[in-house]
């Protein structure tokens, strides 16, 4: 029973809280590393609420400011904060599609007589991106009605993946090595910039946040498909 | 109508092979607990389907190589040991619950019943605030509304204590008594027997032992270790006479038998049940003896019983039976067709109206 | 007022989850009926297995459940497809919801109704039978009534279930404003963004009101049957 309550807090593991998409990269430099990595995956909107109620964590890695500024705002005190990744939008189909342009035209092609997964549009920052990009065009209203909103970027992919939708609003980082086609590269000047924010709570966050800004890290970030800040 | 019963039937290691006649009247089926009664009743009722052989009634098939009737076009009345009234309904509803399924008995006959059952003042209970006496009256009630061709009644006082057994039998003998259909009644019960019996039906472990008119069976050397200690008997069916200084007359095919205290109608039919260990034999004709009743008789058979010794008895035309010791049937060098005297100590509490 | 501060998509997830909840609860009652009773009176190869498929969504997470409801009856299916030809699509839609909801429902149910026919003695049933009752006849008057306890208290706890399904709806069916944004949905879409506790709180509470609400209402119809 006493094991229940261990874990967790272990003393000598480093603890990060990182937004989901980043799961296949950040465990991938874990095993690179000598360090003891203690993960959390979940969207940023439950990590930070986590932290905010006392999750020991040592870095929180948020895939959008909101959620760091919440922290900031709720007098949680950080070492360090730093804009680390950024990610592309994408509209992805399935492996064979073919690209098509972002109009009306383009779009209703891409959903094939069905629906466009998005995670959502009013909550989800790739949602919100994708919302800000379709508005932009004006294109937003037109395809609203068409849309399937999911909870989160996993979701919207395992709807395509399983034939439900014949295309989704995804990372570019989430297309990488899936069995998908990217059907068009969104304009990154259509919406706001992608960034993925890192919060350092501890001495020891700073120290792995520093590994993750290294060229290394970010080498193995860019392998997944993340690009660099400019 | 006359019922056939000719089935088998087997679960588990245990065997039921009857071959039955039940005719209009009430058929007994006595014997031990976990003789097959129940089960039988079931088969009749078709709750059970039996292994083999046939069920009818008069020219109808029930049960047959290639038959079985479902339980609701059988027209059973069946009463249960423990009632089973249904509970979320009242007892007027319970009652009527057969007329919801084809015409049953006209109003003014239910309405008949329930006041001779004595529940006409129940009929807006529920079943759960009645007694267990008031339940079974209730169930007898339910299963005569049914207008059945074959009343089953499935150890219907076993549940009742003692005086309440006697007041709803009382009853229950006013209902069924001149049933013009075949009535079967499972019992243990020597009493119920006595009193209900037209015929008998012996039952152990899964067979009829013996069958046949009550008082046949009663006094059948075969029904002997079914029947112990006070058990063993003869039934004499009696007509009730004059009353004087209140001692009444019974008549019976033999004589008269001169009791005290009877609660019975001149000219109706009494059930007399005649305990082998109060019939006293004498080879003299006893003199200046309190007992009223002497008879004459011849003995019919003789047969140790454990360690005494059963004597049946012909007095005119009706048979009873005596318990002696081996001692005394020694002594008084008993034998078939030998004459002897017949003294019957039976008392009021052994007559039932 | 407070509801004041509803918002369209509010009151759309409101009269949703209600929608839902009441045809997942309603589809599923006779068949939770007819799956007790087969349960619970025969024995069968089989039973065991049934019994398990139905009391699967208890025991699977919610997203799993709904991930097979995606791959069987989404539009690229086996079910879903074969539907689709007779123009029935539980494909985002409302429908979808309340497969979901009825699907996550069901088990209890069934559990609720099989718990009271466990308690109807089977005599009863046999008397009814001599009494001239076939067998629609013991079911409609003397089975039904007494299980009706069970029936009312498998369609509150389905109702209140359905009203509060998350994972397998939004796995299924995503998250569609009025089409399949339930109240759970709504909140769960409201948590993802910082400084919207108070719409959370009023979902959370209307949500509440709603469950205890059928609750109160089913108190009071057995009440009034006793």
């Amino acid at each position: 029973m006493a094991a229940l309550w261990a874990g967790g807090a272990a003393a000598d593991k480093i603890s990060v809280f990182a937004a989901a998409s980043l799961r296949p990269a950040l465990e991938r430099i874990a095993a690179d590393g000598d360090h003891d990595w203690q993960f959390a995956f979940a969207a940023s909107s439950t990590l930070a609420r986590q932290i905010e109620f006392g999750a020991p964590a040592d870095l929180f890695v948020s895939a959008n400011p909101d959620w760091v500024d919440y922290l900031a705002t709720r007098s949680i005190s950080f070492e360090t904060r730093a804009a680390i990744l950024s990610n592309g939008l994408v509209l992805a189909g399935r492996v064979d599609a073919r690209p098509v342009p972002f109009t009306v035209a383009g779009l209703t092609r891409a959903r094939d007589g069905g629906r466009i997964a998005v995670p959502l549009v009013d909550a989800v920052p790739l949602g919100q991106y994708a919302k800000a990009a379709l508005q932009n065009l004006g294109l937003f209203d037109a395809i609203a009605p068409h849309l399937a909103q999911t909870d989160n970027a996993a979701t919207a992919r395992t709807l395509l993946e399983t034939g439900a939708v014949s295309a989704a609003f995804l990372y570019a980082s989430d297309v990488t090595g899936a069995q998908l086609s990217i059907l068009h590269q969104i304009d990154p000047a259509l919406h706001p910039d992608i960034r993925y924010i890192a919060m350092s709570l501890t001495p020891r966050g700073d120290a792995v946040l520093q590994i993750l800004q290294s060229e290394d890290g970010r080498a193995v970030f860019r392998s997944f498909g993340f690009r660099d800040v400019d | 109508m006359t019922l056939d019963i000719h089935i088998t039937h087997r679960r588990g290691g245990f065997a039921l092979d009857v071959a039955l006649t039940c005719p209009p009247g009430v058929t007994v089926v006595f014997g031990p607990s976990g003789s097959g009664k129940t089960t039988l009743l079931q088969c009749v009722a078709g709750i059970i389907r039996p292994a083999s052989g046939h069920i009818r009634l008069g020219d109808r098939e029930w049960f047959g190589a290639k038959t079985q009737a479902p339980v609701h076009k059988r027209k059973i009345g069946y009463v249960f040991q423990d009632g089973r009234l249904f509970p979320h309904l009242t007892v007027r509803q319970n009652i009527h619950y057969a007329q919801r399924f084809g015409p049953g008995q006209p109003p003014e006959t239910i309405e008949h019943w329930c006041t001779v059952l004595g529940v006409s003042a129940l009929l807006d209970r529920m079943p759960a605030t009645l007694s267990g006496g008031e339940r079974q009256r209730v169930a007898l009630a339910r299963a005569l509304a049914r207008t059945p061709d074959v009343l089953c009644l499935d150890e219907p006082l076993s549940a009742l204590d003692a005086p309440r057994r006697r007041d709803v039998l009382d009853d229950l003998e006013r209902v069924i008594a001149d049933a013009k259909i075949p009535v079967l009644y499972v019992t243990h019960d020597i009493q119920e027997l006595t009193r209900l019996a037209h015929r008998v039906a012996l039952i152990d472990d899964g067979n009829i032992v013996l069958s046949g008119p009550a008082a046949d069976v009663l006094t059948d050397p075969v029904a002997r270790p079914y029947l112990p200690g006070r058990n063993l008997g003869a039934l004499v069916t009696c007509k009730v006479g004059p009353t004087a200084q209140g001692v009444t007359d019974l008549q019976f095919n033999g004589g008269t038998i001169r009791l005290a205290n009877v609660a019975a109608q001149e000219g109706g039919e009494l059930r007399l049940r005649v305990a082998a260990q109060d019939v006293i034999l004498s080879r003299e004709k006893p003199a200046g003896l309190s007992a009223l009743n002497v008879f004459q008789a011849t003995v019919t058979d003789i047969r140790p019983d454990q360690a005494s010794v059963v004597v049946s008895i012909a007095v005119g035309d009706t048979t009873l039976l005596s318990r002696i010791t081996r001692v005394s049937a020694q002594t008084m060098e008993l034998q078939i067709g030998a004459t002897v005297h017949a003294i019957i100590k039976a008392t009021a509490t052994d007559a039932m109206a | 007022m407070w509801t004041d501060g509803l918002t369209v998509a509010e009151w759309q997830a409101i009269g949703l989850s209600i929608r839902v909840a009441t045809i997942a609860t309603l589809v599923s009652l006779p068949l939770a009926v007819a799956v007790a009773l087969v349960l619970e009176r025969l024995r069968f190869w089989g039973r065991g297995l049934l019994s398990a498929v139905v009391y699967l969504p208890l025991v699977l997470p919610p997203v799993v459940t709904g991930y097979l409801l995606l791959i069987s009856f989404g539009p690229a299916g086996a079910v879903g497809q074969s539907l689709a030809v007779f123009g029935i699509s539980f494909a985002f839609n409302a429908a979808g919801a309340a497969l979901a909801a009825g699907v996550m429902a069901f088990p209890l149910i069934v559990r609720s109704i099989q718990l009271s026919l466990s308690y109807v003695d089977p005599g009863l049933e046999d008397a009814a039978r001599t009494l001239g009752a076939g067998p629609i006849a013991v079911f409609r008057t003397v089975t039904l009534p007494l299980i009706r306890p069970g029936l009312l208290a498998g369609a509150v706890l389905g109702f209140a279930k359905a009203m509060g399904e998350f994972g397998a709806t939004i796995t299924f069916v995503s998250n569609i404003p009025g089409q399949t944004q339930t109240i759970p949905s709504a909140i769960y879409a409201l948590f993802q963004v910082p400084g919207q506790d108070a719409a959370v709180a009023r979902l959370i509470i209307i949500s509440a009101v709603l469950s205890l609400g059928a609750i109160a209402v089913s108190e009071a119809v057995a009440r009034r049957q006793r």
